[in-house]
């Protein structure tokens, strides 16, 4: 009981110094403004009204929603079949197979947006390769510095945190489910959809919304391969605690993202819940 | 003897390999329809593989599995007309019970309004129809295994197969199950293919049980056959309670233990060539005192200790040869008593001394 209560209280001290308070700080200064590089303590919401009409922030907001949904699409797409295929025909290799696919964690995260730079780069792997093979005459300047740059990096980011969740959902599913769907007639492709698909369903939502949601509040990888073209909205949030100085705005944009989450992941919890389908 | 006409399920000089591990050797069955019928021996004899074959999840290394009088190797499990209760039962766990019953039924397009009256139909059956929008994560392992079995059988399938399915249940449940499962039987006429290690679980219920241990085949027969006249020292142990004593024929049933104990025995002309055979005389046919004239055997014991059991003793005795020997005595058979070390002579009748080989056929 002791060490029960302790944990709990470790725990909260935790929660308190390093969710509620910078998350109460941050809420506090997107109600305050700024004047001449001075923060004014005084309250209004103009820098919540400011998102709302400047279209800027709102074309923004939904190019990343866009983006984010592109990455986290892809990364559940790529990630499944994966998944699957390590966990039915791993066999003896499983293990090596599982680290290797998140292989890339174990790299720096600045190294592996760095590595993509010089891969799509004008000197890069793949155009020395188009080069090399006589598809292109010069190399080309179109893999760098927008959008899909950004997707195919992020993708590389996020496939390890799609993956995870999606290996242990299909790993917890009883391997003779499927036997007793092939038993009372469903073939293979009937038996995925039917029973493998909807019990792995929780950790595919769960591992998209990883993948969401790091490729969404990212401002690496857009500003070290986007370019301007591929800018999202983490790099004016970046912006307002740097260039612009503007804390309180910085502070209101993050809060609306923050809120944005949040939102997602209460809606998509109950389908997210794993365990709720195995346990009693 | 079941008519080739007739047997649902064949197998033929079957063979199974796991690498170097011969899990079947050569096992030749045949089934009837509307049997049920029991395959028991210890884990590890190949019951459960035997019980995969026909099911379609695994496949012969030599053989062939004959469904229905046509050959089934190259069937996969979904186009079987045989359907499977697991262990553990296998219920789906994101669907109701009225789904996961409804599901074979989803499967091959059985019209729409069709299903609802079957499903309630097939749930009577088991007595689950009033848990329909359960879910399996709700239900005891009884309720679950007659879910299962409400699944397994909805799709009216020739041949139901169930891998220990009462295994997981506590005695009682057991008892109720075993009952809910022979009177099912007769009504579906289907049939069964039981696998237990239960031997008790194998007699009760059904009409021929086969013997196996270590991938071999070592009797097929009704519980009558199985039980009063087994063929190998492993079915007469594994099938009840018995006492084997090894030694050899010297006549068509006069048998002569190692230690010299000389017995008449049942006719066993056949094994008159063996180098060595056991004989095998259960518990409850041994007497403490000659009781008529047809206990014409004699054999002499010394007492070693009782074992009560409720509804019977159990009393340890030790012949010459050193082998324990078992006698089951009723309650109302008056109380004998002995003492340790006490020299006692059992009798026993001629008919009720089986010959055994010690390998199978």
């Amino acid at each position: 009981m002791y060490g029960k209560n302790l944990m709990l209280i470790i725990i909260s001290i935790w929660v308190l110094l390093f969710i509620v308070l910078p998350v109460s700080a941050m809420l506090l200064f997107s109600f305050w403004s700024v004047e001449n590089f001075q923060v004014i303590h005084s309250f209004n919401i103009q820098n919540y009204a400011k998102f709302f009409h400047d279209p800027i922030y709102l074309s923004l907001f939904g190019k990343t929603i866009k983006l984010a949904l592109i990455v986290a699409v892809l990364s559940a797409l790529i990630s499944y079949p994966l998944a699957l295929f390590v966990n039915h025909r791993g066999g003896t290799y499983k293990t090596i197979l599982f680290l290797g696919v998140l292989a890339p964690l174990w790299v720096g995260y600045l190294v592996r947006i760095y590595s993509w730079r010089s891969i799509l780069g004008e000197s890069g792997f793949i155009n020395s390769l188009l080069v090399l093979t006589g598809i292109l005459k010069q190399p080309s300047s179109s893999l760098l510095f927008n959008s899909f740059a950004v997707v195919i990096t992020m993708l590389c980011i996020s496939i390890p945190f799609t993956f995870i969740p999606i290996y242990s959902a299909i790993e917890k599913i009883p391997g003779n489910l499927a036997q007793a769907a092939a038993d009372l007639g469903a073939n293979g492709s009937r038996a995925f959809w039917t029973v493998t698909f909807p019990l792995s369903l929780p950790g595919v939502v769960t591992g998209f919304m990883f993948a969401f949601i790091t490729s969404f509040g990212d401002y690496m990888t857009p500003s070290l391969v986007g370019g301007t073209s591929g800018i999202m909205y983490g790099n004016i949030i970046q912006t307002q605690f740097g260039n612009s100085y503007n804390w309180p705005l910085g502070a209101a944009l993050s809060m609306i993202m923050l809120l944005f989450i949040l939102a997602l992941i209460a809606a998509t919890r109950k389908i997210g819940n794993v365990q709720a389908i195995f346990e009693e | 003897m079941i008519n080739q006409e007739q047997a649902v399920v064949e197998l033929r000089q079957v063979s199974k390999r796991f690498g170097n591990y011969e899990a079947i050797k050569n096992l030749n069955l045949s089934i009837g329809k509307g049997e049920f019928f029991s395959i028991v021996g210890p884990s590890g004899c190949g019951k459960t593989t035997t019980l995969k074959m026909i099911a379609g999840f695994d496949h012969a290394t030599e053989g062939s599995v004959y469904l229905s009088g046509t050959s089934a190797n190259h069937i996969p499990p979904y186009k079987r007309n045989v359907n499977t209760v697991f262990q553990n039962y296998a219920l789906f766990p994101h669907m109701t019970v009225y789904d996961n019953v409804a599901y074979p039924l989803k499967i091959r397009k059985v019209p729409k309004n069709e299903i609802r009256p079957r499903v309630i139909e097939s749930l009577k059956m088991v007595s689950m129809d009033r848990f329909l929008d359960r879910s399996p994560n709700q239900l005891s392992g009884g309720q679950k295994q007659r879910v299962a079995l409400a699944r397994a059988l909805i799709s009216k399938p020739e041949i139901l197969l169930l891998d220990e399915p009462l295994s997981a249940l506590d005695f009682h449940l057991r008892q109720e199950m075993q009952r809910v499962l022979k009177h099912l039987q007769r009504e579906v006429d289907i049939t069964f293919v039981y696998i237990t290690h239960d031997q008790g679980e194998a007699l009760s219920l059904s009409d021929r049980i086969a013997v196996m241990e270590n991938g071999v085949l070592h009797q097929v027969g009704s519980p009558e056959e199985i039980y009063e006249t087994p063929r190998t020292k492993f079915v007469a142990g594994f099938i009840g309670k018995t006492n084997l004593i090894k030694g050899k024929m010297e006549g068509p049933s006069n048998f002569v233990s190692d230690a010299g104990f000389q017995a008449m025995t049942n006719d066993a002309s056949g094994l008159l060539g063996e180098p060595h055979v056991y004989i095998s005389v259960r518990p409850e046919k041994l007497r403490a005192s000659k009781e008529d004239d047809r206990y014409v055997n004699r054999l002499s014991a010394v007492f070693v200790e009782e074992t009560y059991y409720g509804s019977d003793k159990e009393l340890t005795f030790r012949e010459a040869g050193g082998t324990h020997i078992l006698m089951k005595q009723q309650q109302d058979d008056g109380n004998m008593r002995f003492s340790a070390g006490e020299s006692v002579d059992l009798f026993f009748r001629p008919e009720d001394a089986i010959i055994v080989k010690e390998w199978g056929s």
